[in-house]
């Protein structure tokens, strides 16, 4: 068996139409087609909600099995985890790590990458450390993502993002291109290996929303390189302070937050059709869930952090497809939370789970009744079948 | 009345209790993206502007002169 675990940051459940046809804060469809594509052949759990907020709390979830909140804020892998990774690597399932997701290489995050066989590392998204030149970039784009003296080297210098997608022309040149290619690469090269684990962390759709054509144009009649229309708003209210915005502004925060959608669904897809070419289905479970969402306006917020945590952010979207399973497109209403990605996947590898995870195993194949549920979630109903 | 937005990572219990008792209307938050300016000085962001000075006081005490040169 192998594992592929893909998570795509900030992605709204809301946004795909796998979960409803038009996402609440919009009028019209984003299109995920290829997101569709694989919700025909996965099971689609309804009620999956995120554990830790935001972003590295949840990365400890599934690959730890630890629900740290709120014995722990945002910190590294520790010594006691005992890592996906780790686990498998001790029965010879090779296993990789294709992400540009920063945050690991940060400090206080250190232990996620590390147990990975191999890793690759697509750089330079949001603050990522990459880039030191050019001093000044294009004063316009400075301006569209809210940032503040460029010639300072304090941490969080929203320029910095400005550095790093200087060179950047097309849409190839973005993350979400360069993640997935990867991941693509990655499992055609690897075919050979007898099981394989590849978790794919794209940091798409998290802010900055900054959008290549054709997506930027895609749903809205604004010039998407308008100086006055931002890319990364604050966090906060949307009707006061710095994160105010006004309803033209929110309108195209909305539709660039859109348009990463559709963007990084079409380069899902390639990893899509890698699967099928290298005809790896019937060997090989996937997972595509997210992180959490990201307030556009719902309950008069903008980002995350501050707001309370309703379901626009903490409920997500999970799916997963299992050779075994029987649930083809189907949707499951049980319970389910983000740390129940570390038992589930283990068990799909028949490695022991460790007794002191959080998670409780909801491996698709277990799904055969119309409703049922993981154990130990009080609110769902139905019997999980006994294996 | 301006609103001032202020930074819990920025601002000390005393000066905290002191805006709130002020007659400003304050919005406080866990971090307001401005980590370069919260690490080297004070800071308040008013109406959306950021605003630096030696301490919070002098700010608040610069919106004061502020409104009364309106005033004028």
């Amino acid at each position: 068996m192998n594992v592929l675990l893909i998570s795509i940051d900030s992605l709204r459940r809301d946004f795909l139409s796998a979960y409803q046809e038009t996402p609440d804060i919009v009028d019209y469809e984003v299109e995920t087609k290829n997101l569709d594509r694989f919700a025909q052949r996965a099971t689609i759990y309804d009620t999956n909600y995120a554990g830790s907020l935001p972003c590295i709390p949840a990365r400890r979830e599934w690959l730890a099995g630890v629900q740290e909140f709120l014995w722990r804020s945002w910190g590294p892998i520790e010594p006691f985890d005992e890592t996906i990774p780790r686990l498998t690597r001790e029965q010879d399932i090779v296993t990789q790590l294709v992400t540009d997701h920063y945050h690991y290489f940060q400090h206080g995050a250190r232990g996620y990458f590390e147990d990975f066989s191999g890793f690759d590392f697509v750089r330079g998204h949001e603050y990522d450390a990459w880039k030191t030149a050019p001093i000044e970039s294009d004063q316009e784009f400075l301006d569209q993502i809210n940032a503040r003296s460029p010639e300072s080297q304090r941490f969080l210098n929203r320029a910095v993002y400005a550095r790093n997608v200087e060179e950047f022309d097309d849409h190839t040149d973005f993350f979400s291109a360069k993640v997935f290619s990867s991941a693509a690469d990655w499992i055609e090269e690897n075919r050979d290996w007898d099981q394989w684990f590849t978790y794919v962390d794209s940091f798409d759709v998290h802010e900055p929303f900054h959008c290549p054509e054709p997506y930027a144009s895609m749903y809205t009649d604004e010039d998407p390189t308008d100086v006055d229309l931002p890319v990364w708003p604050y966090y906060g209210r949307v009707n006061e302070g710095q994160s105010e915005l006004s309803e033209c502004e929110l309108d195209f925060v909305r539709s660039q937050f859109a348009g990463k959608v559709t963007m990084v669904d079409e380069q899902f897809g390639k990893v899509l059709d890698r699967l099928d070419k290298e005809e790896l289905w019937n060997e090989t479970m996937v997972i595509v869930t997210s992180d959490h969402g990201y307030f556009l306006g719902d309950h008069g917020w903008i980002g995350k952090n501050d707001p309370p945590v309703y379901d626009v952010l903490a409920r997500t979207p999970l799916m997963i497809w299992h050779p075994d399973s029987e649930r083809e497109g189907e949707h499951v209403d049980a319970l389910t939370s983000a740390v129940d990605l570390y038992p589930t996947i283990l068990e799909a590898f028949d490695v022991e789970v460790p007794a002191h995870t959080h998670g409780q195993s909801h491996l698709p194949v277990d799904w055969v009744t119309a409703t049922t549920t993981a154990t130990g979630h009080s609110t769902a109903t139905g019997e999980r079948r006994s294996t | 009345m301006p609103l001032i937005e202020c930074c819990l990572n920025n601002v000390s219990a005393d000066t905290r209790a002191a805006i709130a008792n002020s007659d400003e209307q304050v919005r406080e938050t866990i971090c307001l993206d401005r980590c370069g300016e919260c690490y080297d000085q004070s800071f308040l962001v008013v109406d959306g502007e950021l605003r630096t000075g030696k301490s919070h006081r002098n700010i608040l005490q610069s919106l004061d002169v502020d409104d009364q040169e309106a005033e004028i």
